[in-house]
């Protein structure tokens, strides 16, 4: 077999397929609706996949110094950035509205509507990829994106380099937040860019300190919210997590012709797919989607309920949703606990700590069920190859860009696998371009 | 002349109130705590009196807040009155606030949009659910963020989601109240009430003293004429006389306040309005009957 073929995957079990089957079932619900007050049920178990990470992850080529938040921060609100003076990243990702702009499609330097909705910028340091389609891998590759984007700020990140040396108080920043590299250049832009934004991370809301074991802090109703969010309503297929996303891509049914991730990756299977936004701080974040067209959360629940554009690329984990009402004030009122009551404020910063890698394991044979690579780390010796099955109940689309070799699955379907061989020793980063928060480290060796 | 004594009676002590009001300094205008003063914002928090902060303002004192009240007879009130009562609290300042919106001045308007998110939300939040509104305090909150922001197109959008709650309230009071028309009526008599308050509170030694508290008088004035309008068909049918005499009282009462922005010198002191919403009560009278 030849690198990237795709084939049936011969033991995918049948009972596999007839448990997910009965779990979608009991995520959308019966039809026998009551017009009751949900109960929340025992949480207990699912209060733990949302407990907060002790600290934000900074890439260690990127280290936050004091110096280099400082200089990202004034970088941040400095409309000097634009080609005119007139914009600043703050003037779309307002502090005031929730790192937002508050209006469906914004407008930069040219005065025209830009091409989507400006997103909240909370708790970006856990991306897998950015902007709405994930074009960019990285934190210091997206923040170069709307400085050099003509609708947007307009400007050339070497010429805004240039511009920038030229101000004392700027070379003195630089100096003092990158002394290794103290001269100014789109890289050290862009860096200290990407630090301040990593530093912006939601603060604690009531729904952490119940995640936390205050059981009063919710009332019955948020309780049941919880619930439902998790079950018969199916939001935590995409929104998961203690940041409310999967980060992951997903075509939601919104009408329009944005392909979104399809374009990027040239998939028709992520067409018209985006990636999963934080719930975190969602009522101060309006309007909601990537194109803004949604102004209230009620409108965001009748969307779900009847107003998907049923077509072949939509997500698999979008189930639709018709809610009681006393189901739908229940979600709402849960939502509403992930905001924080007053505008947020970022949370104090603690970096974390190095992260003990997972220890790499011999296999051949790695699972995607539920969005994981299982195992995330393999070892394999040169000229042996992995099978990577897709056992899970979505597309994947298994990825190596960097290195001496590249592959790419296409639509890997539930049901089949790839097989990759692996002549030569080294490191590979292999990821889904649909899931990028699917990552599988192999290790190949002599 | 037709009224009724229950009018009278009301009048009476709006009266003696105001007399007692006209000229007298209410309080020094304070940062609320927490909130930051900055130079081209005015908080208006009395130490008694206005914008019911205090749960029991002192007895003849004015106030708006879903606690207190004015002069502390909203907690008398029955309880539809007194929600919709502070409902249209709400929309007296979002009314003078988004003039002033319109005219570019959002720092002046901010008290306006913050008002209702600290002082009268509050008190009838445990209500809301009585009347099918969904809670709306993140939307009032929103609402402010973008008047911070000066972020018109983003107000537009924020102020919207909060009249839609507004509109779910006035749905609600609907199906609670049999005779809508006396209904709206009686709860424009309400905001006059405490429109008088507050511009006596605004003036001082003859000058307008403190423009948030002229401002909110103009928005709960205007806002009980919109009340007014939006039943005078009905009136109209029980009484024309009488509409079209407290249209004219309204249109005298509204001189006082030229603009949204307060001119210097007041156009009538608080005794002549006081006098004008007394004349607008008289004629309203008879839609109580």
């Amino acid at each position: 077999m030849g690198l990237g073929e795709t084939k049936p995957a011969p033991s995918l079990p049948k009972a596999f397929l007839a448990g997910m089957l009965a779990a979608a079932l009991a995520l959308t619900g019966g039809s026998q609706a009551q017009e009751q007050m949900p109960e929340a049920g025992d949480t207990g178990a699912l209060r733990g996949l949302y407990r907060r990470p002790d600290g934000v992850p900074f890439p260690d080529a990127n280290p936050p110094t004091p110096a280099s938040l400082a200089l990202g921060r004034r970088l941040f609100s400095d409309p000097a950035l634009s080609v005119n003076g007139a914009v600043s990243c703050k003037s779309c990702h307002d502090p005031a509205l929730g790192l937002t702009d508050g209006v469906p499609i914004g407008r930069g330097v040219a005065k025209k509507p830009l091409v989507r909705h400006v997103p909240h910028l909370w708790n970006l340091a856990w991306g897998a990829a950015y902007f709405w389609d994930g074009r960019a891998r990285t934190l210091e590759q997206q923040v170069r994106g709307p400085i050099e984007d003509p609708l947007e700020m307009g400007e050339s990140l070497p010429h805004l380099a240039g511009r920038l040396g030229r101000d004392r108080s700027y070379r003195k920043a630089f100096a003092e937040a990158f002394p290794e590299h103290p001269q100014i250049g789109p890289d050290q832009i862009a860096a200290a860019l990407a630090t301040h934004v990593r530093s912006l991370v939601s603060p604690k809301t009531r729904f952490d300190a119940w995640v936390e074991g205050d059981e009063a802090t919710l009332n019955a109703e948020e309780k049941a919210g919880f619930a439902l969010f998790n079950g018969k309503a199916g939001c935590s297929n995409c929104h998961s997590g203690w940041a409310f996303t999967d980060r992951a891509f997903h075509d939601i049914g919104l009408a329009g012709s944005d392909l979104g991730r399809g374009k990027i990756i040239g998939l028709p299977a992520a067409d018209h797919a985006f990636q999963t936004p934080s719930l975190r701080e969602l009522a101060w974040t309006a309007p909601y989607m990537h194109d803004g067209s949604l102004a209230t959360l009620d409108a965001v629940l009748d969307h779900y309920d009847h107003g998907v554009v049923r077509r072949p690329s939509l997500s698999p984990d979008l189930k639709r949703v018709t809610l009681t009402q006393p189901e739908r004030a229940a979600l709402l009122a849960f939502l509403a606990v992930l905001s924080s009551e007053n505008p947020p404020v970022p949370a104090p910063l603690v970096a974390a700590g190095p992260a003990a890698p997972p220890a790499a394991r011999e296999g051949i044979v790695i699972s995607q069920k539920d969005k994981l690579f299982q195992p995330s780390v393999v070892r394999v010796r040169a000229g042996q190859s992995l099978t990577i099955v897709n056992d899970d109940v979505r597309t994947h689309n298994v990825r190596l860009d960097t290195g001496p070799q590249k592959f790419n699955s296409g639509a890997q379907e539930p049901g089949q696998s790839v097989t990759l061989p692996f002549a030569r020793p080294g490191r590979y980063e292999l990821y889904c371009g649909i899931h990028p928060a699917m990552r599988l480290d192999v290790s190949v060796e002599r | 002349m037709k009224t009724t004594s229950k009018l009278w009676l009301g009048l009476g002590t709006v009266v003696v109130a105001g007399t007692g009001l006209a000229g007298t300094n209410f309080g020094q205008v304070t940062a609320a705590p927490g909130l930051r003063q900055a130079d081209d914002i005015q908080l208006a928090q009395h130490a008694a009196g206005s914008h019911g902060a205090p749960a029991k303002p002192a007895k003849g004192q004015g106030g708006e807040g879903g606690e207190g009240g004015e002069g502390g007879k909203a907690e008398a009130l029955a309880p539809n009155l007194k929600f919709a009562r502070s409902i249209a609290l709400i929309r007296g300042h979002l009314l003078v606030g988004d003039e002033l919106v319109r005219e570019g001045r959002f720092g002046e308007a901010l008290p306006h949009f913050l008002h209702p998110a600290e002082e009268i939300y509050g008190g009838i939040k445990g209500d809301l659910s009585t009347y099918k509104v969904r809670p709306f305090e993140a939307a009032l909150k929103a609402l402010v963020q973008t008047v911070k922001a000066k972020k018109k197109e983003a107000y537009d959008g924020a102020l919207k989601q909060v009249q839609e709650r507004l509109a779910e309230a006035d749905v609600g009071l609907r199906a609670a109240e049999q005779n809508w028309p006396r209904f709206s009526v009686e709860t424009a008599l309400e905001a006059l009430k405490v429109a008088a308050d507050e511009y006596g509170n605004a003036i001082e030694k003859g000058r307008i003293a403190k423009a948030v508290e002229y401002q909110d008088s103009r928005g709960f004035v205007w806002q009980a004429e919109a009340m007014i309008e939006a039943v005078a068909s009905d009136l109209q049918a029980k009484d024309a006389d009488a509409l079209k005499e407290v249209r004219s009282a309204f249109a005298g009462l509204k001189q006082a306040w030229p603009a949204a922005v307060a001119p210097k010198k007041p156009v009538k002191d608080a005794s002549d309005v006081l006098s004008d919403i007394a004349r607008v009560e008289l004629q309203a009278g008879n839609f109580l009957r």
